[in-house]
């Protein structure tokens, strides 16, 4: 092999090296996959709930409570008082004034569309997730219960006891704030909340609110409902009919 | 390279190097790890990897599940290292709670002595009953 001059072989050399490393870069971001993130939920869906008060019945109500405390592990506060053991869905008596008659419903969290526990939460820890559910995030929750008190469906409640033996998929503790989350571990996976399914009559229904061809959207469109307190104007996701 | 180099070189990086902090006979491993037989890694992960950032990693994840409602999964989920790393009672009877003194995550918080939080709301011990989301598992 004749002789190479350092010149020449600085040249091969250096353009064999910048060949190599274009050419590899260019084959690795050609076969390089993008890697899938999830991104979450996006606001195209808006959960709702329609409760039709005339068919809804006491052992409805019964069945939507402890199947709600079933499905989510609490109504065993055994050092919490009345006042403060927490009811994230209840049986509610409303009496028209005018009328006298005499409404049974259930309430629970109505999920509204501003609500004001996260107006008023100092910490972002009352939280309305983008398809509509509004939830707690314990991890930022310092335990003020402001949103307690924004709450005008007395739907938020404060953890005053120890807690043990919390459901996986529900972490609960002391010094928190909770609510009704829709059964959002169940929605996630194409579910229904507990309580909706434990309803026997077809009094709850629960659905895409944007999807004009839901069950509820229908309902919705179809008889008259109204929201509880729907003076304050905070669009809320569950519904009533028949009060 | 001389012998000097060469020795000085294979100290800094059997130093540097994350072996001798992956030693994991000191800690209780759990019921479930110890037999698994995958020694120094954790769902994949190199164990020294996971000492480092698992407040990062649950952080992202628990961000990322209850805030944006990305899909749960096993990976970086409290309710799976509980799983794999509660120590079962000798009598069968349950778990031993897993912050408990001297069970898994007491390993290295006693000693670093930062508290651990997680627990008040989380459970710490694995589920045996038809949870909903064990049932996905």
């Amino acid at each position: 092999m004749s002789a190479i001059s350092r010149r020449d072989f600085l040249k091969k050399s250096s353009q064999a090296i910048s060949i190599t490393t274009l050419a590899s870069g260019v084959s690795l971001t050609a076969f390089a996959a993008k890697q899938e993130v999830d991104e979450g939920v996006s606001n195209e869906k808006r959960w709702g709930m329609l409760v039709d008060t005339g068919k809804l019945t006491s052992e409805d109500t019964e069945a939507m409570v402890s199947a709600c405390q079933k499905e989510n592990g609490w109504g065993n506060e055994v050092h919490s008082d009345d006042l403060q053991k927490p009811e994230w869905i209840r049986k509610v008596s409303v009496k028209d004034r005018a009328t006298q008659k005499i409404t049974d419903l259930v309430l629970m969290c109505q999920h509204c569309e501003s609500p004001p526990c996260v107006d008023v939460c100092p910490t972002n820890a009352s939280m309305k997730r983008a398809d509509g559910i509004v939830l707690v995030d314990a991890h930022r929750c310092i335990g003020c219960r402001y949103c307690m008190l924004a709450c005008p469906y007395d739907a938020r409640f404060f953890v005053h006891e120890t807690l043990t033996e919390q459901l996986p998929h529900r972490p609960r503790g002391k010094g928190t704030v909770e609510a009704c989350t829709l059964c959002v571990h169940r929605v996630d996976d194409g579910k229904q909340p507990a309580c909706v399914e434990a309803c026997k009559s077809e009094a709850v229904v629960f659905g895409d609110l944007y999807d004009t061809n839901s069950q509820i959207s229908k309902q919705l469109k179809q008889y008259p409902s109204t929201q509880i307190r729907a003076d304050l104007n905070l669009n809320t996701g569950v519904r009533y009919t028949n009060i | 390279m001389s012998i000097r180099g060469t020795l000085l070189f294979v100290l800094i990086v059997s130093f540097s190097s994350t072996t001798i902090y992956g030693n994991d006979s000191f800690v209780l491993a759990g019921s479930v790890a110890y037999k698994s037989g995958t020694s120094g890694f954790c769902n994949g992960d190199p164990i020294a990897y996971i000492i480092r950032q698992h407040p990062s990693l649950l952080t992202h994840k628990q961000d990322m599940v209850l805030r944006h409602g990305a899909k749960k999964s096993t990976q970086y989920s409290l309710q799976g290292c509980v799983n794999c790393h509660a120590v079962e009672k000798a009598d069968k009877s349950g778990y031993y709670a897993i912050d408990a003194k001297g069970q898994f995550c007491a390993a290295c918080h006693q000693e670093i002595a930062i508290s651990l939080d997680c627990f008040q709301c989380h459970r710490t011990t694995p589920y045996n009953g038809k949870s909903y989301y064990q049932r996905k598992q």
